[in-house]
């Protein structure tokens, strides 16, 4: 039999009501025996042999933390890009500091460009913003290189801008794409559509093998920085279902890797793939004949109502948007209803893709339907992202039994330009209502639907608990949550919105033994200074895995 | 003008739209079963609901579909962009490319998607309406917005379902299309919207067999602001060789007009818009590309 072994630490932050505070815990073949004190362990250790690992007798152990919604595929093509962004970014590799003048943007790409040893391979730079950076030019660019191509991508990823160096290595030109509506060869702009248009061409490199494998590795690494142990990958298929299946075996299902990966099918694509929502369904049947211990499918799929938050295409409930544009549908609603009819009646459980409360309405107004239909306990039906709602939703969420995953990054990013723009002051400042979830009791996690925020769980806890936007602006201080709710969004809830309440989530008995390991005490620092504790790393089933700087 | 049009440099885009229910499907089945003349290349969403008589299909590989008629039909699989770019850089180019739009789309960002690049031409977008639940639809909480955002979008306009629709429900549904979007060409039946979608410059004028009407063409002039004068000498040229010709047309004056030509007669009033769409629909064979040019 395996040895155990016993992890004194200052203070194990169990999140399991029933024994919140413990300070060590006994562990075998990767599950927890028991957690309390050296002292009550006691029977364990008398009864089998052990060993005491006492490195973090001086640190603070939490259940690993789960991030129970984002995309490894997307954060593969664009963890490879160099950073440089206005904001800092917090990276494995790199504490990426903030540049915030054009001059100094340009200066920081030329000097990534001289340090780069090949002057044909190509560069691409991730977060130009024009508020700081000022207006972009392919003349500029081509200044810094004739040779190497240049890809400037915007923060929001809706647009970008190319060199002429690019433009021939991708086989743009004036008559292949000159006259697109969202197209501006002059300057190397390629923005909504026409960002499509340079994807196309440019897909080929951002897909190949070179870099989505260095990508999907440095994904890894991302996902451990931010003291992960169990991550949803919340749409397998985005790109390419089988690639995805196979890149991610191959770079994540190895010993090396210090979390599991519960693979949730995007419904939709499945259905454009396999023809119909059935024919879908018997195919997200076998998945988990391909489960390994690390990468796992099992019975929740994804749906989707309504569109992009960045991109102000959610749909709204009255009085809409300012300006009078109206969201989109990613799906038709009958067709949305027709597929969560099926997965319904199948017995799964169903992560709905919300963005504005009219999503919400139709997400909810489905479900009561399908409940009037086929009534069901423990369907775990989750709103994922939750951006708009209103308190009365909220309720209604608890009447039905509905769950939230909600991206609170939206309300650290975007409250303060959605209160000017598009939403005023009001529902700006209300968006990701977490209070209300709490104050109602609907079971609510937090994801960072990476990469559209940082995969950092402390610090979407942070801004849960302070509600202090990018612009340091206190807003919805009635939608704030205390710091223990905003830990369990990232611990025990995350787990039950994943299904996995029974094997992660808190410290006791008989569930893995996955930790995060902090330098410091979470309930003792203040709220705005949750994401500022070191993490040291993570405990994996068992196996330490420190975080190399 | 008796010389054979030019093949046209620019490839036709005809974007098929309007919300479920709405006929889109039924018009493609028809077209494709039906079209005679350069071929077109049918972009469909939902492969599965194509429904053409056997002994028309040549070839079914995948998912696409060749016709005896030369027509092709492929289910766009990952993103539009990406399947017309794959179309467009074929070295045997469409002749003329028609696109079911989603239920869910806005049938202008379909068109901004699909114009202008590659060899493509501005697409023109045919909405289709059905008249029997158009006030329901309206009405409705989810998709009431959507579908009037389509009727305004559109260059084109069909009534659909009007053989199952009361005298009074079609009148209160042309109204209303007309409320929606007055600049858009409103088609008498699907007859027209057949003729419209495959409209192509064709060697000569030709009677459909079940139908009394003439070959058409059409295109879809947009951009602009035009000069006043130039613009008004241009439009007296073209317009008798025209059926009908409906649309916005916007001045480097700053102001613009609704014009409307049909039975040789204009109505044109002043109307606020800054760009140009104006629809023009003949039966006469004339060098269209070169009209094209003149604007």
């Amino acid at each position: 039999m395996t040895q155990i072994t016993v992890f004194p630490a200052k203070k194990i932050i169990t999140m399991n009501p029933a024994q919140p505070e413990a300070t060590a815990v006994a562990v075998r073949d990767g599950r927890i025996l028991e957690v309390g004190t050296l002292e009550s362990l006691r029977p364990w250790l008398e009864a089998f042999p052990h060993k005491i690992d006492d490195r973090f007798k001086d640190k603070f152990l939490m259940p690993g933390f789960i991030d129970p919604h984002l995309h490894p595929s997307m954060a593969a093509v664009l963890l490879p890009m160099r950073f440089v962004t206005a904001m800092e970014w917090r990276l494995p590799w790199e504490i990426v500091a903030p540049v915030t003048t054009p001059e100094a943007f340009l200066k920081r790409v030329r000097d990534i460009d001289a340090e780069m040893e090949s002057p044909e391979a190509p560069l691409f730079i991730w977060g130009y913003h024009q508020l700081w950076h000022g207006k972009m030019r392919r003349a500029a660019l081509d200044d810094i290189s004739k040779t190497r191509p240049i890809v400037i991508w915007h923060r929001s990823f809706h647009e970008l801008y190319m060199n002429s160096a690019c433009l021939k290595w991708a086989g743009i030109d004036e008559a292949s794409a000159g006259g697109h509506h969202q197209v501006d060869i002059e300057n190397g702009h390629f923005f909504e559509n026409g960002l499509r248009l340079a994807m196309a061409k440019l897909n080929s490199y951002l897909l190949s093998p070179a870099h989505y494998h260095e990508g999907l590795k440095r994904l890894a690494r991302v996902a451990h920085f931010g003291g992960h142990t169990t991550l949803g990958d919340m749409a397998v298929g985005i790109f390419n279902f089988e690639m995805e299946w196979q890149t991610t075996k191959t770079f994540l299902d190895t010993d090396e890797t210090p979390f599991r990966v519960q693979m949730i099918p995007a419904s939709n694509i499945l259905f454009g793939e396999k023809g119909s929502n059935e024919a879908a369904l018997d195919f997200i049947k076998t998945l988990p004949e391909r489960n390994t211990n690390r990468l796992r499918f099992y019975d929740h799929v994804k749906l989707f109502t309504d569109g992009a938050f960045f991109s102000q295409l959610m749909q709204l409930k009255a009085p809409g948007y300012i300006d009078g544009h109206h969201g989109e549908w990613l799906m038709p609603p009958e067709h949305f209803e027709a597929a969560a009819r099926t997965y319904w009646n199948a017995g799964y459980k169903i992560h709905v893709h919300c963005t504005g409360d009219l999503g919400v309405d139709l997400a909810l107004d489905t479900l009561a339907k399908l409940q009037e239909e086929k009534p069901r306990f423990g369907h775990r039906f989750t709103i994922e992202h939750f951006g708009l709602s209103t308190p009365e939703q909220v309720r209604r969420m608890k009447e039905l039994g509905a769950l939230a995953s909600v991206n609170i990054y939206y309300f650290h990013e975007l409250s303060g330009t959605y209160a000017r723009e598009g939403l005023g002051f009001e529902r700006a400042s209300q968006m990701a209502r977490v209070g209300s979830l709490l104050r109602e009791g609907v079971p609510f996690a937090f994801h960072s639907d990476f990469t559209m925020a940082p995969a950092l769980p402390l610090n979407s806890a942070s801004v849960a608990a302070t509600r202090i936007n990018a612009e340091g602006t206190l807003m919805g201080e009635d939608e704030r949550v205390p710091v223990h709710d905003a830990l369990k969004a990232i611990t025990s809830e995350a787990a039950w919105i994943l299904g996995l309440e029974d094997e992660i989530g808190s410290i006791r008995a008989g569930k893995k033994a996955d930790f995060t390991v902090l330098e410091e005490d979470p309930y003792q620092v203040a709220p705005e200074s949750l994401n500022d504790i070191p993490i040291w790393g993570t405990i994996f089933e068992g196996t330490p895995h420190e975080i190399v700087r | 003008m008796t010389t054979p049009p030019p093949i046209p440099t620019a490839i036709p885009v005809t974007i098929i739209g309007g919300y479920l229910g709405a006929g889109k499907t039924t018009l493609i089945n028809e077209l494709l079963s039906t079209h005679d003349g350069p071929p077109l290349t049918v972009l469909v969403n939902d492969f599965g609901a194509i429904n053409i008589d056997k002994d028309l299909i040549a070839a079914h590989a995948g998912d696409t579909l060749e016709l005896t008629n030369g027509c092709v039909c492929c289910s766009i699989t990952d993103s539009l962009t990406d399947t017309l770019l794959r179309l467009t850089e074929r070295e045997e180019k469409p002749h003329h490319i028609v696109i079911e739009a989603s239920g869910a789309a806005h049938p202008a960002k379909i068109a901004l998607t699909a114009s202008n690049w590659g060899g493509l031409g501005t697409a023109q977008s045919l909405v289709l309406v059905d008249a029997l639940t158009l006030t329901q639809k309206e009405r409705d909480k989810y998709v009431g917005a959507l579908i009037q955002d389509q009727i305004r979008e559109a260059d084109v306009l069909l009534l659909t379902k009007q053989d199952l629709a009361p005298e009074e429900t079609k009148a209160a549904a042309r109204t209303r299309l007309n409320a929606l979007n007055a600049a858009a060409l409103l088609l008498a039946s699907s007859n027209e919207a057949r003729i419209i979608s495959g409209a192509m410059p064709t060697a000569a004028p030709r009677q459909l067999e079940d139908s009394k009407e003439p070959q058409l063409w059409s295109f879809t002039l947009q951009g602009g602001p035009h000069e006043r004068k130039a613009f008004d000498a241009r439009l007296k040229d073209i317009a008798p060789h025209c059926e009908r010709i409906k649309g916005t047309v916007a001045y480097t004056d700053g102001s613009a007009e609704e014009l409307q030509w049909a039975g040789e007669r204009w109505a044109r009033q002043a109307t606020r818009a800054s760009t140009t769409r104006l629809v023009f629909i003949g039966a006469e064979r004339i060098d269209l590309e070169a009209w094209r040019g003149r604007f």
